[in-house]
């Protein structure tokens, strides 16, 4: 099972609605048993960020981690949605 | 996909709790995003919502982890800090007079003029989830968007939080 953390500035709003629109399109596509969903502040998780899979956040994030980073923000704002879930997709069925 | 109109939403006295207090500005005069959080912070400090770190809070986090969003053409920005400096849960509402620019989430270089702010105070995540929820689906649709840039008085926005089922 892989390990998807979701990550926004405080760990309470943004990643917040995040979590519940990644839980229902899991559920969707039938998905939820693949991965286990982990919801936090960055301030917390950079220094364990190896230990995730995948990651989603809505916030900035510093340069040597980015690559492995995917923008939440098409979560919040409707625009470039799809596009994010295959990316987090083709992660999990990497 | 689970629609957001028919969840309940947390109510006190039939009112949405997160907008009980009436803390909106309508037309906003801001010279920057600076002065638009000051003003918004202070009025949740005056009705004792938060602390007095929250308005710091807010403006160092504002640098650090910008919250600006572009909805198609439209800009919001929906400013927050950490729990520990929030009283009681509260959502600070502004239209402003002449947008201000905002540094966009997600994302350190790009700027967004905003014309809505929603200041967010507040605490544990599982209560507000189907609140926070709720909003964001408001803020996917630029014509409501539009609505509550368009709000000019308490009444108005009385008004479009009903309709949208926020009160």
């Amino acid at each position: 099972m892989k390990k998807l953390l979701i990550m926004c500035g405080t760990g309470i709003a943004t990643s917040t609605i995040v979590t519940g629109k990644v839980k229902e399109w899991l559920e969707e596509n039938g998905l939820q048993n693949k991965v286990k969903l982990y919801q936090s502040k960055i301030s917390e998780e950079l220094s364990r960020i190896d230990e995730y899979d995948i990651i989603v956040s809505t916030t900035l994030v510093p340069d040597n981690i980015q690559d492995k980073v995917i923008n939440g923000v098409p979560l919040l704002t409707g625009f470039g949605k799809e596009e994010m879930f295959e990316q987090i997709k083709t992660q999990i069925l990497a | 996909m689970r629609g957001l109109l028919s969840t309940e939403v947390e109510t006190v006295g039939g009112r949405t709790m997160f907008f009980d207090k009436n803390i909106t500005f309508f037309g906003l005069n801001a010279s920057d995003r600076t002065d638009a959080l000051r003003q918004m912070a202070l009025s949740l400090k005056e009705a004792n919502l938060v602390t007095s770190s929250f308005e710091k809070g807010v403006l160092e986090r504002e640098e650090c982890f910008p919250t600006g969003l572009a909805v198609g053409t439209f800009g919001l920005a929906i400013p927050h800090t950490d729990s520990d400096k929030v009283i009681a849960p509260q959502i600070a509402f502004a239209s402003l007079k002449n947008p201000v620019k905002f540094r966009l989430m997600g994302n350190g270089e790009e700027e967004v003029d905003v014309s809505l702010i929603f200041m967010l105070a507040l605490k544990k995540s599982e209560d507000q989830i189907t609140m926070l929820q709720r909003l964001m689906e408001i803020f996917q649709n630029q014509e409501l968007l539009k609505e509550f840039a368009e709000c000019k008085s308490l009444e108005d926005f009385d008004q479009l939080l009903k309709q949208v089922e926020l009160e």
